[in-house]
């Protein structure tokens, strides 16, 4: 059974600037385990895409399915629990710069209603996961950037969701960072955890050993075979030379350059 | 259960530390709400003696009627019975002679001590009538006149118009105080919104953030909500307490300048349950105000 299920989705934003739905008649669908990866420039509807799986958007037509959940029928009361099971990773890290990695961590325990002692000690070895010291008691806003990024990683796996949705998480990393932020993302989905890194950054796909590639295109799913076909196709844009490199999409495994990761089988616990 | 004690616990100590983080904020806020309360706990003072004067005075009972010595009980008690029947009566209270002298010890207070060598027979044994506001003017005298021809009855005391004004004070005073009630209800539970609207924003990052981890709306509102509560508990408590001060320091001058006025010379401070009443209504109030702030300004996605 799919953990993530996109049928025929539109979604209309109510702006008038914009001529065309941030996501067109999209449909796919992902199993437990994988590692997929959203591509496409600015404005393609990736974050839309996100939006939608984090229950912060409906969609106008179609049916989104997360954990068992339709989307489009969740109550309202219910979404606190859907994110329960998706956690998100985002380029603004989104953490409370004031205080700690250590209680930064702990929030999505405490969230879940856990004692104070697990807390503490589950939230300190999430952090010792992503490779933190977990008595680090500076407070975030004096991390790096990549360090933050770690933090906000540790973050999302602490509370063991089934799903981590990442949004440009590497984007304002510099490359070696940008590579072991991945790094990381793709040893928490060799744990089981489903991952969904949207990107406009080729560079960042080649990094990856991605089991799945949504190319996004103006709001569609495009595959390379759809782009060949178009006129007003650009083969120069890194994007579509990127997807005009694979053999399909849809299929595990791309030949990819590995960087040294192991290829584990999806799935496979670390 | 378990998930619910520990979202209590957070709530409390997210709020408290919210509180801690902004301590100017919640001094004005507090400060603020105490000058509101204690303006109520003055009006309510005032009036919770006036109508205890009223009442020691015996200006609630427009007729009082002296039963003769030795009066049969039965007879008092069919008296009392056609009095109650009349429906221009509001209520009818036979007075023994010991009811009588509790009643003296009352309202004589902290002198009640030179009662102890007096002998209850020498009290009278009375009834208390009172009569419902609009009944006609005339009543009171025509009913004294009446009970005065009755065997049982040795005498009859009329108040007569200073009952009916004594009441207009008191239902002026009424008036007053629910007037001061609302507008401080109003002003409490605005200072309580504005302080709990500038927490808010002032953590939106973090409510963002909860909202995103999963936190469900009583998870993130709650800290908000304890916030303002407290606000309003404290607010008032520390309008008691200022109110229980300055009682004490013109408790001696009052009691001296209108002992004769009062005629016992009894003032007494609020109950420690009106005390504990206007307390919880500070929190009310705080709830009710960082209720409305969060439900304005905290839109979860």
């Amino acid at each position: 059974m799919p953990i993530i299920e996109f049928l025929d989705v539109t979604k209309i934003h109510e702006n008038p600037q914009l001529t065309r739905p941030a996501l067109s008649n999209v449909s796919f669908a992902l199993q437990p385990g994988e590692f997929s990866l959203v591509m496409g420039p600015t404005g393609a509807g990736k974050t839309t895409l996100l939006k939608l799986l984090l229950a912060m958007e409906r969609p106008d037509t179609g049916t989104v399915r997360v954990a068992g959940r339709d989307i489009g029928r969740l109550k309202r009361d219910s979404i606190p629990y859907l994110r329960r099971d998706v956690a998100a990773v985002f380029q603004d890290v989104r953490l409370l710069l004031d205080v700690s990695p250590l209680d930064n961590v702990a929030l999505a325990l405490e969230v879940l209603g856990m004692r104070s002692r697990d807390v503490r000690k589950r939230a300190k070895q999430s952090l010792e996961d992503v490779g933190l010291p977990s008595d680090i008691d500076k407070p975030v806003h004096r991390l790096s950037g990549g360090e933050r990024q770690r933090v906000a990683i540790a973050r999302a796996i602490a509370s063991e969701p089934a799903v981590i949705l990442a949004d440009e998480p590497t984007a304002m990393l510099d490359p070696m960072l940008a590579r072991d932020i991945l790094e990381l993302l793709a040893r928490v989905n060799r744990r089981g955890t489903t991952i969904v890194l949207a990107t406009r950054d080729p560079h960042v796909a080649r990094n990856v050993d991605a089991t799945r590639l949504l190319m996004l295109r103006d709001g569609c799913l495009d595959d390379s075979e759809g782009l060949l076909g178009r006129a007003d196709v650009d083969a120069e844009d890194p994007l579509v030379a990127y997807a005009l490199d694979q053999s399909s999409i849809g299929l595990p495994n791309y030949g990819l350059p590995n960087y040294g990761l192991p290829n584990y089988p999806v799935g496979a616990v670390a | 259960m378990f998930e619910r004690t520990m979202a209590l616990r957070y709530v409390v100590t997210r709020g408290l530390r919210g509180m801690v983080r902004t301590p100017l904020v919640q001094l004005l806020c507090i400060g603020t709400i105490a000058s509101c309360m204690l303006l109520l706990g003055t009006t309510l003072l005032v009036w919770t003696n006036i109508q205890a004067m009223h009442r020691d005075l015996g200006l609630d009972v427009p007729i009082t009627v002296y039963l003769a010595s030795g009066t049969d009980t039965a007879a008092s008690a069919e008296l009392v019975q056609r009095l109650s029947r009349m429906p221009e009566v509001e209520w009818v209270e036979h007075v023994s002679q010991e009811a009588a002298r509790e009643r003296l010890a009352r309202g004589l207070g902290d002198e009640r001590g030179s009662l102890a060598e007096l002998d209850v027979s020498l009290l009278p044994e009375t009834i208390d009538v009172s009569v419902v506001p609009d009944a006609p003017a005339a009543f009171v005298s025509e009913l004294a006149d009446h009970l005065r021809g009755e065997l049982i009855v040795e005498e009859v005391a009329d108040l007569g118009p200073w009952a009916a004004q004594a009441q207009s004070l008191i239902d002026a005073l009424r008036w007053i105080a629910s007037i001061i009630a609302g507008l401080v209800s109003i002003a409490c539970t605005a200072t309580v919104w504005t302080t709990v609207r500038l927490a808010v924003f002032a953590r939106r990052d973090e409510v963002a953030i909860l909202s995103l981890l999963g936190g469900t709306r009583r998870f993130v509102r709650g800290p908000f909500l304890f916030e303002g509560c407290l606000q309003g508990a404290l607010g008032a408590g520390l309008a008691v307490a200022l109110l229980a001060a300055g009682f004490e320091l013109v408790r001696p001058t009052m009691v001296e300048g209108l002992s004769l006025l009062l005629a016992a010379g009894n003032i007494q401070f609020l109950s420690t349950m009106e005390a504990i009443l206007l307390i919880i209504f500070g929190g009310v109030l705080g709830v009710l105000g960082s209720r409305g702030a969060v439900a304005r300004h905290i839109l979860l996605a």
